[in-house]
C-alpha cells in the first residue's frame, strides 16, 4: 500500500477517534463532513479524469474535490484578512513548487525524501508563517500544486514545448491531495508544539448560534 | 492588498528567473561503484548514497558502504549472491497474469540518443525514448500482449517530472495491467558499458532500477530479480544489472513495476531498438509464462506453411502445469498478503502514536483523550455507549 493511501487512512482514523477535533473545528468541519471529503477523494480518484479539451484533463478525487474544499474553506474563512493570507500563501507555494522543481536534482535517488511530501511541507511553513492558520495551510497546499501545474503548462505552451496537463490525475495519491493534508498536519503539529512550549493557549473559532466566535480557554468573544 | 501584489511579484520573479528556464535534461554527475579492493564495478548517472544496493551482472549483490563526494566514488561491500534456486525454478515461482496486458510510459519525455536522434535531449512531443517504447510495444503485441503506451509528455525534465508522470502511471494502473514499465535511457558517457551481443546480434544492455523509498520496494526488487533471472537463462548478458537506490519512481503504485534503462545517451540507437525484441521476450516469459522466442507472426507463417508442408511443427506453447501454477499463485498471495498486514500494522501504529501524542499535547493530557474517545463512542452508538457531549 502506498504512503499516500496510508496517510489518508491514518487521517480518517484520527478523525474517527476525534483526535483532530480542534483542527477540524478550525477548518469549520465536523467529523462526518471530514470523512465524507476523504471518501470523495478516495472514490473520485478511481474514476477516469474528465477531459477539458486538448491535452488538459482534471481528476475528480485528485483535483475537483480538494478544489471544492478550498472554495468552501475560503468562503468560511473568519475574516477578509485570512482570505488574503490564503491567496498569498497559495501563490507563494506555487512559486516554491516551481522553484523546487528547478533547483532540486531531477533524479529521485538524489533526494533525501520523496519530493511529493516537500510541497506540503513548503505550503505548511509558508501558511504558518503568514498567519498560523489551518485553513490557509490546506488551501496553500492544494492550490499551490494546482497553480504550479497550470503555470508549468503555460510556460511550456509559450516555449513551444508539448503541454499535457492532468490536474490531480493520480487521485488520492496525487501531490495535490498529499500536499494539502501534509500542510494541515504540519501546521497543526507545529502550532500545538509552539503554543504548548510558550504556554500560550490557542485562540480558535467556533460556530455558536450560527455565528463565528473566537474562544480562548473559557473566554468567548464575538469577532 | 499590498501583500498580495508583493507576493505576486515575488512569484513572478521566481518563475521568470534564469534558473527556472532550465528545461532540458542537464549533464548528470557520474558516480563510480568500486569494491573495497579498488575494482570498478559500474557507473551510475546520479549521486549514490550509503545503503543503496547493487546486483551485478554475475548476480553478486553489493551494498554501498561509503561515498566520496569529491571524487564521486562509492565503495561497495559484497553481501552475497542472488539465490540460484530462484532462477532454476523460474518462471514457476510467480503467479502468471490472467490477462496479457502491460503498461508503458516515459517519465523523462525528452531522453534521446546522440547517435541516432542527433541530441541526447529533444523537447518534442516524440523523442528518441518514445521510439524505444513504441518498438518494445510492437514486439510485445507480436506476443499476444495488449500494451497500453501512454505517450504524454511530462516536460520539463526536472524534479517534478515524476510528480507529473504519476497521473499517467495511475491511469495505466486503473486498466489492470500485469506490470508497468517506465522506459528510460541512462546518462553515463561510456557507451561500451552497455554494449553486448545476443544471439550474434549487437544490442545494448538493459539496466533495471528499483526505488527503495516506497512500501512496494521489496516486491519491485523481487520482480526485477525475476526479470533478470529469466533473461540470464534465455539471453545471457541482456540485463546489465539492477540498481536499488533512493526514490520511489512511482513504483509504489504497483508491485510489478520497474524502471528500464535501455542503453545510454551515447549508445547506438539501432542497437538500442534491437534490444527491445529480446526484452519483450523476457517480459512475456516472466510475466505471462510465454515461450522463448514466441512470435505471433512467425507462428502464423509456420501454420500456413504446415498446411502445405507435411510434418511441420508449430512453436511450443510453453505454459506451466496447473499444479505448479497453483503453488505459484499461493506463494504470490502469501507475498502480497504479508504486504497488506504490514500496511495495516503501519496504519494502526501511526494511529496509536498520533492519538496518544496529539491527545496528550492538545487535549489536556490523557484525561482529555479519554473524554474525546467517550464523546466519539456516544456519537456513533447513538448515546448507548460513551459519554454524551455537554449541551
Amino acid at each position: 500500500m502506498s504512503l499516500g493511501r496510508i496517510l489518508l487512512l491514518a487521517v480518517s482514523v484520527l478523525v474517527l477517534f476525534g483526535v483532530g477535533q480542534r483542527v477540524l473545528d478550525r477548518m469549520r468541519l465536523n467529523d462526518r463532513q471530514a470523512l465524507l471529503v476523504i471518501a470523495a477523494i478516495f472514490a473520485g480518484g478511481f474514476l477516469p479524469s474528465i477531459p477539458l479539451g486538448g491535452s488538459i484533463s482534471v481528476n475528480i478525487g485528485g483535483a475537483l474535490v480538494p478544489f471544492g474544499m478550498c472554495i468552501y474553506l475560503f468562503i468560511c474563512a473568519g475574516t477578509a484578512k485570512e482570505r488574503w493570507r490564503a491567496v498569498i500563501a497559495s501563490v507563494l507555494t506555487a512559486a516554491a513548487v516551481l522553484l523546487m522543481g528547478r533547483l532540486l536534482p531531477d533524479e529521485p535517488e538524489t533526494m533525501p525524501f520523496d519530493i511529493n511530501y516537500a510541497y506540503g511541507i513548503a505550503a505548511g511553513i509558508i501558511a504558518y508563517l503568514l498567519g498560523r492558520s489551518r485553513i490557509c495551510s490546506f488551501i496553500a497546499g492544494v492550490m499551490g500544486v494546482l497553480l504550479a501545474d497550470i503555470a508549468q503548462a503555460v510556460i511550456n505552451g509559450v516555449r513551444g514545448v508539448p503541454v499535457n496537463l492532468n490536474l490531480g490525475g493520480a487521485g488520492a495519491l496525487d501531490a495535490v491531495v498529499l500536499s494539502g493534508f501534509i500542510a494541515v498536519m504540519l501546521s497543526a503539529l507545529v502550532g500545538t508544539l509552539i503554543e504548548r512550549a510558550t504556554g500560550k493557549s490557542e485562540r480558535h473559532a467556533r460556530i455558536v448560534d450560527g455565528r463565528q466566535v473566537f474562544a480562548t480557554r473559557g473566554k468567548e468573544r464575538k469577532p | 492588498m499590498k501583500r498580495l501584489w508583493i507576493s505576486l511579484m515575488i512569484a513572478a520573479l521566481l518563475a521568470a528567473s534564469p534558473v527556472s528556464c532550465v528545461h532540458a535534461e542537464t549533464e548528470h554527475e557520474v558516480w563510480t561503484l568500486t569494491t573495497q579492493d579498488g575494482q570498478q564495478l559500474t557507473q551510475i548517472a546520479a549521486p549514490v548514497t550509503v545503503g543503496d544496493e547493487y546486483i551485478a551482472q554475475d548476480n553478486r549483490t553489493y551494498r554501498v558502504s561509503a561515498v566520496d563526494e569529491a571524487s564521486h566514488r562509492a565503495t561497495v561491500q559484497e553481501t552475497g549472491q542472488e539465490a540460484a534456486v530462484a532462477q532454476a525454478f523460474f518462471p514457476f515461482v510467480r503467479a502468471l497474469a490472467a490477462e496479457k496486458r502491460i503498461g508503458l510510459y516515459c517519465t523523462h519525455s525528452d531522453e534521446s540518443y546522440e547517435n541516432g536522434d542527433g541530441a541526447y535531449s529533444l523537447e518534442e512531443s516524440w523523442a528518441g525514448i518514445h521510439d524505444v517504447a513504441a518498438t518494445l510495444k510492437s514486439w510485445l503485441e507480436d506476443k499476444d500482449v495488449t500494451v497500453e503506451f501512454n505517450t504524454d509528455s511530462f516536460l520539463p525534465h526536472d524534479a517534478g517530472a515524476y510528480r507529473r508522470s504519476r497521473a499517467a502511471a495511475m491511469e495505466l494502473a486503473k486498466s489492470g495491467p500485469a506490470a508497468i514499465f517506465d522506459i528510460h535511457r541512462d546518462g553515463i558517457p561510456d557507451a561500451s558499458e552497455y554494449e553486448t551481443e545476443v544471439d550474434g546480434e549487437k544490442v545494448t544492455k538493459v539496466r533495471l532500477l528499483v526505488g527503495r523509498s516506497n512500501p512496494n520496494s521489496a516486491e519491485n526488487k523481487q520482480f526485477a530479480v525475476q526479470l533478470k533471472s529469466v533473461a540470464d537463462e534465455a539471453y545471457p548478458g541482456l540485463i546489465k544489472d539492477i540498481f536499488i537506490g533512493k526514490g520511489n519512481y512511482n513504483q509504489e503504485l504497483m508491485p510489478d513495476s520497474v524502471l528500464l534503462e535501455f542503453g545510454t545517451h551515447t549508445s547506438d540507437k539501432d542497437q538500442v531498438l534491437a534490444s527491445t525484441q529480446y526484452m519483450a521476450d523476457v517480459i512475456n516469459m516472466t510475466v505471462f509464462g510465454g515461450a522463448q522466442g514466441y512470435s505471433q507472426k512467425a507462428q502464423r507463417a509456420q501454420e500456413s506453411e504446415s498446411q502445405t508442408v507435411p510434418g511441420a511443427v508449430s512453436p511450443p506453447q510453453n505454459s506451466p502445469g496447473t499444479a505448479v501454477r497453483q503453488s505459484a499463485q499461493t506463494e504470490t498471495q502469501q507475498r502480497s498478503g504479508s504486504g497488506v498486514w504490514i500496511a495495516i500494522a503501519i496504519i494502526v501504529g501511526l494511529a496509536v502514536v498520533a492519538v496518544v501524542g496529539f491527545g496528550a499535547l492538545s487535549g489536556g493530557g490523557f484525561s482529555g483523550l479519554g473524554e474525546s474517545m467517550k464523546r466519539f463512542s456516544s456519537e456513533v452508538t447513538g448515546g448507548l455507549f460513551g459519554k454524551k457531549p455537554r449541551e
